[in-house]
């Protein structure tokens, strides 16, 4: 932790600096001036100020005003002999978060000390791992999260409010963000959409998620969004959008000198940039519709919201309950285990309907568990077990490779292949206990 | 001398279905059956010239790679090219058809397949 003394009188900073040795881990810097204190600020990373509010050239209400303003601003705590309530005042809302007078209490001192590292460890140490990250960019966000409810266009105007006249004012680019977000949520509410806008934050981004929607144009939004924000990056699901804006590199350097190399670094993306965007839409427009809609399984899951480890997870343990069942179906061959495995079945398809995609894939194992739940065990005379649980067996390990092939190895070239192999390997367990007529039928095999 | 059988698809059901469909004439010594869930795989067996076939039996839709795109590959195989090809899937479309027309497919089988369809496609298109 980072100390500044600010006293104009040696001897005050002497005995300041004498206190603090009795505590590890403090380096201490000095200042005889309030300008000398800024500059120092400026340029080094300050965790916590002790300010003298009595001071030539520049005093401590005008340099604890300064110094507030810079972009990591340090804990200030105001020392004066004076017991002015006055001065107190000022200095607290000039930004000093404390008040101490001298003749300064040891003990009190050193307390405080204590429990301002205390303070600056646990913000260092924040746990930005937020498992409950709405965004789909980044999981380190902070716990804080700003919801907007939006009903109408006057909730949008509360975000604009709180984002461009606020303390926000973190990039150059906030205020296209902000632009894209407000012409997005006019777009939904002229089309009747009701929704929520989640802000959060980490150390160099904001986060604009919309949530909640039900059937937003995706091609309109974005069409909105790279309008208006350009150079902003979002990203679409099925009820859900999301957008990041990166702070600015003003606030992640605090040294000045770093400053300057940065801010050549920034490019300016170029105005061919953004038509390239809006001509690779159409491209991929086109594609999706001569390879009928498919989405591979690395664009599906950069689409997902990020909390779907969680559902993973689940599917996973109802893929293990299936296998346990299995076995003891194929043991036993007691019909208790279907009704088991019908029921797992349901517990699975909760987890495909909160994907969205997969409706084709919930309805069949929908069919395939309405189906196992109706069985008795006069289906089961016949040795028609052996063939139900060796079809079973092979579908649930189909599925499961297919859970794999999409969120484990990514692999899978178009999510939706199993979609209709499921359909019928379902069909498939119908016909060993339903006899139905067969028809022939001139569509199952055509000679070329 | 017995027929081999070859079928490529990524569903494991499928494969224990038409397995199970071909077992009483594989024990006849009618057919040889082998069955490949990856399409890669079967064409890797297939280029280091191992692999013979007198029937192919294909899906289309599989996450490794489309089921047309491997015939087209097999049909690159001097001799392999004039074996008979089927194809298994529930795509029904008229585009896919035709470009399984013009890769040489000699016929195309809806899913889903019973026993007896398959046994009886397969019969059909062996001339047996």
């Amino acid at each position: 932790m980072t100390v500044l003394i600010v006293d104009d009188v040696i001897d005050n900073r002497i005995t300041l600096s004498l206190l603090l040795e009795d505590v590890s881990d403090v380096a201490v810097l000095e200042a005889s001036n309030g300008h000398e204190a800024l500059e120092i600020c400026k340029n080094n990373l300050v965790d916590v100020v002790f300010m003298d509010v009595m001071m030539p050239v520049m005093d401590g209400v005008e340099a604890t005003r300064l110094i507030s303003s810079l972009p990591k601003k340090p804990i200030i705590i105001a020392v004066s002999a004076l017991n002015d309530s006055d001065k107190k005042r000022e200095m607290l809302k000039a930004g000093a978060q404390d008040y101490l007078t001298k003749p300064i209490n040891d003990k009190l001192f050193i307390a405080r000390i204590k429990n301002y590292k205390k303070i600056i460890a646990s913000l260092f140490e924040r746990d930005l791992k937020n498992e409950w990250a709405v965004n789909p960019f980044s999981r380190k966000v902070y716990a804080k999260k700003i919801l907007f409810r939006i009903t109408n266009e006057s909730s949008l105007g509360e975000l604009w409010e709180t984002f461009l006249l606020g303390n926000y004012d973190v990039t150059d680019n906030m205020s296209d963000c902000i632009r894209a977000v407000y012409s997005a949520g006019s777009l939904l509410l002229k089309n009747h959409l009701l929704f929520d806008i989640i802000v959060e934050e980490s150390d160099d981004s904001f986060y604009f998620t919309f949530t909640r929607i039900e059937n937003y144009n995706r091609d309109q939004i974005y069409k909105v969004i790279t309008k208006n924000f350009p150079t902003g990056e979002s990203k679409f699901g099925s009820m859900a959008f999301s957008m990041v804006l990166e702070k600015s590199k003003r606030l992640i350097v605090s040294n000045s000198k770093e400053e300057k190399m940065v801010s050549e670094n920034i490019a300016t993306i170029p105005k061919e940039a953004v038509e390239d965007i809006e001509l690779k839409q159409e491209e991929a427009k086109f594609l999706r519709e001569t390879v009928s809609d498919k989405i591979s399984a690395q664009e599906f899951l950069l689409q997902l919201e990020s909390s779907y480890f969680d559902k993973i997870e689940t599917l996973v343990e109802k893929e293990d309950e299936l296998d346990a069942s299995m076995f003891e179906l194929e043991t036993s061959g007691h019909i208790e285990f279907i009704y088991r495995i019908a029921s797992s079945i349901e517990d699975y398809i909760l987890v495909i309907d909160s994907l969205y995609e997969f409706e084709k894939i919930s309805f069949s194992l929908r069919m395939l568990s309405g189906f196992l739940q109706k069985l008795t065990n006069e289906d089961l005379a016949d040795k028609k077990i052996d063939k139900l649980t060796l079809i079973l067996k092979n579908l649930f390990a189909d599925l499961t490779d297919w859970r794999r092939n999409i969120f484990s190895f990514k692999i899978a070239q178009d999510i939706h292949y199993l979609d209709s192999s499921l359909i019928s390997s379902c069909m498939q367990i119908e016909s060993i206990f339903v006899a139905t007529v067969q028809v022939e039928s001139e569509d199952d095999l055509e000679l070329f | 001398m017995a027929k081999k059988i070859v079928i490529v698809d990524d569903s494991k059901t499928v494969v224990a279905t038409a397995q199970m469909a071909l077992d009483d004439l594989v024990e006849q010594g009618v057919f040889e059956f082998r069955s490949f869930l990856d399409p890669v795989e079967f064409l890797n067996e297939v280029s280091t010239g191992g692999l013979d076939f007198d029937l192919l039996i294909s899906d289309i839709n599989m996450p490794q790679m489309n089921g047309l795109d491997m015939v087209a590959q097999v049909k690159t195989n001097l001799a392999l090219k004039t074996k008979p090809v089927l194809v298994l899937t529930t795509e029904n479309s008229a585009e896919m058809k035709q470009r399984g027309k013009e890769l040489g497919v000699t016929g195309w089988m809806v899913k889903p397949f019973s026993d007896e369809k398959l046994v009886k496609s397969i019969k059909l298109v062996l001339g047996i």
